[in-house]
Order: C-alpha cells, then structure tokens, then sequence
C-alpha cells in the first residue's frame, strides 16, 4: 500500500486538474467522502521538508482554493490508504463542512510586523520548539537567562502584534471576517485576516491607512493566500504554537 | 480548470518582487506567487509547517527535515537581507546558536 500524502480537504465537486502537479510524480488526485473531498498524492515515501516540497504542496493548495472553498492540510499530513482517509473524513465530516463555509468565498492575508526574520528567528524558533530538546544541551544560568528573555521577547511581540490587530479592526469593522494573532517562532507578531474576496482592495487599502500611521513599525503584507490559518482545529491536540 | 491564481509552472527567479518591499506607501500586498521572495518564504513556511488542519483517525502527521528547512530559510533571508539597502545592523552581531 502506498501512503497518500494530503494537501487539502475542499469540496467533493472540486476536483485537481490532471495536470496539476504536486510534490511527487504520483498526480495529484481526489478522494470523495459524500460530500468532502481530500487531495492527495501517492508518496512512495513520507516526504521531506524542503523549501522546494513545501512549494510544491503550497502550490497545490493554492489551485484548490482558487476553484473553490478549501481546507488546507498541514504538511506532513498523511494517511495508509484511500479507505483509512475515507473513514478519517467521514469522522469529522461536519467540522469539515462548517469549515468549508466558513472560509468559502474568502482569502486569508497576512500582517507580520517584521524585524524578526532571519538572524534572530532561528534561535526563536529553537525555543519555541521546545525548551526541553535545548534544555537537554545545558541546563545551567545562561540557559535559562536566555530562555527567560525569549520567553519576554515573546510576550512584547505578542503585544505589540495585539495592539496593531486593534487598529486593524477599528480600520476594517465589518469588513474582517475573522482574525488569528499569533507570535510565529520564526518570524515574530504575526496577524491573519479573512477577508471576502469582493472586500479585498478595501482591505488593502484599509491597512495600508494603518501602516501610513505607523510608520516605526516594518510590515510585511502577504495575499491572498489559502486560509491557512482559518482551519478546524483537530480536537484538542491541534492548537498551534501555544 | 481555469483558475486565476494557479501560478501554472514554479516561478522563476525573476518573479521576485522588487523594490522596496517594506515602503510605507505600497498599496499592495506581496503575493504568496513570489515564492521566490525570501519575505513570502517565510510567510510560506509558517503556514504550511505551522498551520493547516490534522486530519483524525488513520491519518498521521510527520514531518523530516524541517531543520533543514530551518536552516535553509535562515540562509536564505540572511543573504537576502544583506543585499537589501540595510535597514539594520546586518547578521553576524549575534550569531545563530548551535
């Protein structure tokens, strides 16, 4: 049996293109539980993170959404055989559907107060990974300064990403379908928004007033993407970065 | 299949967007298209490492090489951000910890 690596779950009547090309040479293909629908590919092996297969799988994301609603997978996602995904979506089918509503007709962008990237997200992201693999390298004084003043570091993004979000939706009211405000490991203060596809260009120009008004903070705009952040949570275990 | 925001073969180098890319009066929004773009890349990677939903039952989550990825990334935009008009101190007042 060959795994089937999972891109997303949209509707049954959204099917991939033959041509569309995904992570591997497998073809990218539908798999139907009544009304739901899962894109997947078959991998002769789980496959690696890299920059190109998560491209590829972005990619595939992207030209499900852009037909219809979709659910992106988060990658690394994958499942025995088509029956095993079959029985996995019928379990949760009406979460499925409820999230297949709530983000239909919309596109995700983001806001990410930069400053973070790069030199100092990798030691972020290695303590947002856990302390416990870095507390196994060396747990002594300036181990735990460091993790303290992460931890800190943390909590001033988080309000000042908090604070940005506030006069982001002042500045759109009712024009924000959702929003999620995180602190991403690598990159720090980072807000989604779900915006409906006709309300675009407002936005835009919605957060671009904003960023006038701020003119200390370095945003970085990103969309539209697939609503990657406006997903049903897995029961329980699925919550991100927290 | 036709659809607007399939970005049909993987963009070339030179889809890169250009420019000041943090300018306070762009009224646009960097396109996730622009892979290429190390400050999408970013974007790109928290949200499909990061986000996105887990299936239940049968179906499993794992992921190999993400470090690498890690490592890729932090090359990546280190070496995008040197060529970049410097709006900070340049990489290498603190290096990255082991």
């Amino acid at each position: 049996m060959t795994p089937l690596h999972v891109y997303c779950v949209t509707d049954a009547a959204n099917a991939p293109g033959p041509a569309l090309a995904g992570i591997g040479a497998g073809g990218v293909e539908a798999v139907v539980s009544n009304d739901i629908a899962a894109w997947v590919e078959e991998v002769p092996v789980r496959p690696v993170a890299t920059l190109e297969s998560l491209r590829a799988h972005h990619r595939v994301v992207q030209a499900a959404a852009a037909a219809g609603p979709a659910l992106p997978a988060r990658f690394g996602t994958s499942a025995e055989d088509a029956e095993a995904l079959r029985e996995s979506l019928q379990e949760a089918a009406a979460a499925y559907r409820a999230g297949l509503e709530r983000v239909r007709d919309a596109v995700e962008y983001g806001v990410r107060i930069a400053g973070g990237a790069g030199t100092e997200g990798a030691p972020a992201a290695e303590a947002a990974r856990g302390g416990d693999a870095a507390a196994g390298a060396g747990p002594g004084r300036a181990h735990l300064e460091r993790l303290r003043a992460r931890h800190r570091e943390r909590e001033r993004r988080l309000r000042d990403a908090r604070r940005l979000a506030g006069e982001l939706r002042e500045e759109l009211g009712s024009r924000l379908r959702e929003e999620r405000v995180d602190v991403d490991p690598r990159t720090g203060g980072t807000i989604a928004h779900l915006v409906a596809v006709p309300d675009a260009d407002a936005w835009l120009a919605a957060v671009d007033k904003v960023r006038r008004r701020r003119p200390e903070l370095e945003l970085v705009v990103t969309g539209p993407w697939p609503p990657y952040s406006f997903t049903p949570e897995r029961g329980g275990e699925g919550q991100n970065d927290d | 299949m036709d659809d607007p925001r399939d970005p049909g073969p993987e963009p070339a180098a030179e889809h890169r967007v250009r420019g000041p890319i943090h300018s306070p009066s762009v009224a646009a929004a960097l396109h996730p298209d622009a892979l290429d773009d190390p400050v999408a890349l970013v974007d790109l990677v928290n949200r499909v490492l990061d986000r996105g939903v887990v299936l239940r039952g049968d179906v499993t989550i794992s992921v190999a090489g993400v470090d690498l990825v890690e490592l890729g990334l932090a090359l990546y935009v280190a070496s995008a951000e040197r060529a970049r008009i410097p709006r900070r101190p340049g990489p290498g007042g603190e290096p990255p910890a082991p």
